[in-house]
């Protein structure tokens, strides 16, 4: 007989008493699971859109397509045209404006995003890419192309071969030939599946010449960002201009408002559960005070005695984590499966997203575990040191 | 002479109830060798089980010694204590207290497990302590599926798990019949004559008086020898 299984009979013993106790750990811990998993989701979407920015200060869109299963369904949203950028150049404070087409193409029988770059303005707007071989896209070649690291691996690809492109229904006819000139990494999982190409072959692909999808924009100081994008949207209503600080300040703001309501729900459930253990180990002790006193009379010493009730309360905490993580979990996939819609539209490759996808990582699962588990057992520290310190005398003639 | 377990010397024990000091035991001198089944009598109240609990290292007394090998246990500290009620001494009670949540066999493995011994020694010992109170088929059984008969013999196992030097019984048959009373008896009888277990019973039953090689009474806190 082990330790473990004694405690977990002692506990059987009051199923009813044990499960009330267990579910106010439960919840405390599903409440911060699902804090820690909205947080993480978040944290990675502010990342993404970060990083598909690149260095640019600005990106201006299309506003008129803002469901994100609609611009995917039409596989192309080349609506700004090239003059816009042309007029963003001319705006005060402007330093570099570099225009983007995204377009989902089958590159060797695979599906991947593909972004057609101006190769003169890419850099001083965008600030390049972090070529990890190779070299990127010269600026008068208009067959060579740059491959993300995983898709350039899934194909085992070397640099100098060529990668065969064409496009999706309604343009399935047009199709190019690249040779690969480098690599780039990017950490993005859907940025390093896909690859860069000239601007011009991608709008040949797609027959959208003259078109364009997005626009970055560097402003000359980062002080001005603020202005060159309220300049760009009065003079484009119909633009969704999206800077790097306002989707940092949205992110940030709805992180705070999060955190305060499933922190603080959290944090309540956990004292209250904790409460709870107190309560029924009390009450356990206190039933339980003949056998103590048996216990103590066979020759348990009292770090004997503190150690079982510790067990117990450990074993308390580890079955609220348990089903608490169980509960939480389940409420984060729920929450992402009817994405809740808070965020502003940011904009990852050619999908326009504006939902929050919680995301359940093993360290926040660990983490809210491990809280219920302390919860458990700084509980029952208190009860477990009133049973180790009963007089043995006393106890026995005790009920 | 036979060889000393246990020796009481001028054992007292007072209680304080508001400003009355009332006198559980005085000066209590009690000799047990080895192999004696010694039993104390006397009125409920009068000092009998305060007597055992310290000879138990269970109480402490306020004044007087209680000598175990040549060292007096009223010195040691708490986790000596248990240590002491480990390793010499065996506690058999009224109402039996065995772990409600364990098996019969698992009960007397409980001291086996406090004293750290290893699980193929467990379970040699624990069968042939079940054997030795007959109680080989019940083992699986928990204390609420017992009879009080079957609970004390099991109660008398897990007391004797650790090989005590003394056992220490308090009103062992007050919760039986006198067929189990008797059957009880002829368990310690058996035990005292086979291994020479050594018992010290505080008892009201002369079930149990009858067989004992040595009577005391305490009245009034005072304890005095009345046969052997």
């Amino acid at each position: 007989m082990s330790a473990v299984a004694m405690t977990w009979r002692n506990l059987s013993r009051c199923k009813l008493r044990v499960g009330l106790t267990v579910a106010g750990i439960a919840v405390g811990v599903a409440l911060i699971l699902v804090l820690l998993s909205l947080v993480a989701g978040i944290d990675a979407q502010v990342r993404t859109s970060i990083r598909a920015m690149g260095g640019a200060d600005i990106i201006v869109y299309n506003a008129t397509i803002t469901n994100p299963r609609e611009a995917f369904l039409l596989g192309s949203s080349a609506v700004l045209n090239e003059s816009t950028v042309e007029t963003i150049a001319y705006l005060p404070n402007v330093h570099a404006v570099s225009p983007q087409l995204t377009e989902v193409v089958i590159v060797n029988e695979t599906l991947a995003p593909v972004w057609g770059i101006d190769v003169k303005t890419f850099y001083e707007a965008a600030g390049g890419l972090n070529i990890i071989d190779g070299k990127i896209v010269g600026e008068n070649e208009n067959n060579t192309a740059v491959l993300g690291k995983s898709l350039f691996d899934l194909f085992n690809m070397t640099v100098g071969r060529s990668v065969f492109i064409h496009a999706r229904p309604p343009h399935h006819n047009n199709n190019v030939t690249l040779t690969v000139v480098g690599v780039y990494e990017t950490g993005i999982f859907l940025a390093d599946r896909g690859l860069y190409i000239p601007l011009a072959v991608a709008q040949n692909l797609t027959d959208s010449l003259d078109f364009v999808t997005s626009i970055l924009v560097k402003a000359d100081s980062p002080d001005n960002v603020e202005s060159v994008s309220s300049e760009i949207a009065s003079l484009f209503p119909d633009m969704r201009v999206v800077t790097l600080s306002n989707v940092v300040a949205q992110a940030s703001q709805l992180l705070n408002t999060l955190t305060m309501f499933f922190g603080t729900l959290g944090v309540v459930a956990l004292v209250a559960g904790s409460f709870g253990v107190v309560n029924t180990m009390i009450i356990s002790v206190m039933e339980r005070t003949r056998e103590i006193g048996t216990l103590k009379a066979i020759g348990a010493k009292n770090s004997t005695v503190l150690r079982i009730f510790i067990l117990e309360a450990l074993l308390l905490g580890c079955l609220g984590g348990g089903i608490g993580i169980m509960i939480g979990g389940g409420a984060s996939f729920f929450i992402s499966e009817f994405s809740v819609r808070i965020l502003p539209a940011v904009p990852v490759g050619q999908r326009i997203t504006t939902n929050v996808s919680p995301l359940l990582t093993p360290w926040n699962i660990i983490l809210s575990f491990a809280l219920g588990l302390v919860t458990g057992v700084l509980a029952g520290i208190y009860p477990a040191w009133r049973a180790a310190r009963m007089k043995p005398v006393e106890a026995l003639r005790h009920g | 002479m036979a060889e000393n377990i246990v020796e009481t010397v001028k054992l007292t024990k007072l209680y304080r109830k508001g400003k009355l000091e009332i006198v559980a035991l005085r000066d209590a001198n009690l000799r047990i060798s080895k192999g004696d089944v010694i039993c104390v009598m006397g009125p409920s109240g009068s000092g009998k089980t305060t007597l055992l609990n310290m000879i138990g290292g269970l109480d402490r007394p306020t004044m007087g010694e209680v000598i175990v090998d040549g060292v007096d246990i009223t010195q040691l500290n708490e986790s000596q204590l248990a240590g002491y009620r480990l390793e010499e001494i065996g506690f058999v009670f009224q109402f039996y207290n065995l772990f409600p949540v364990l098996t019969a066999f698992e009960n007397v493995e409980l001291p086996l497990i406090l004293a750290k011994k290893s699980k193929e020694e467990r379970k040699r010992k624990v069968c042939q302590l079940l054997e030795t109170v007959g109680m080989t088929e019940r083992a699986n059984h928990k204390p609420d599926e017992l009879s009080g008969g079957e609970q004390q013999r099991i109660a008398i196992a897990r007391a004797l798990a650790n090989e005590p030097a003394l056992i220490l019984a308090d009103e062992p048959t007050g919760d039986l019949d006198s067929e189990n009373a008797i059957m009880f008896m002829n368990l310690v009888k058996k035990l005292n004559q086979n291994y020479s277990q050594t018992f010290l019973i505080v008892t009201h039953d002369p079930l149990v008086v009858q067989e004992c090689s040595k009577v005391y009474m305490i009245r009034d806190g005072k304890l005095e020898k009345s046969k052997g």
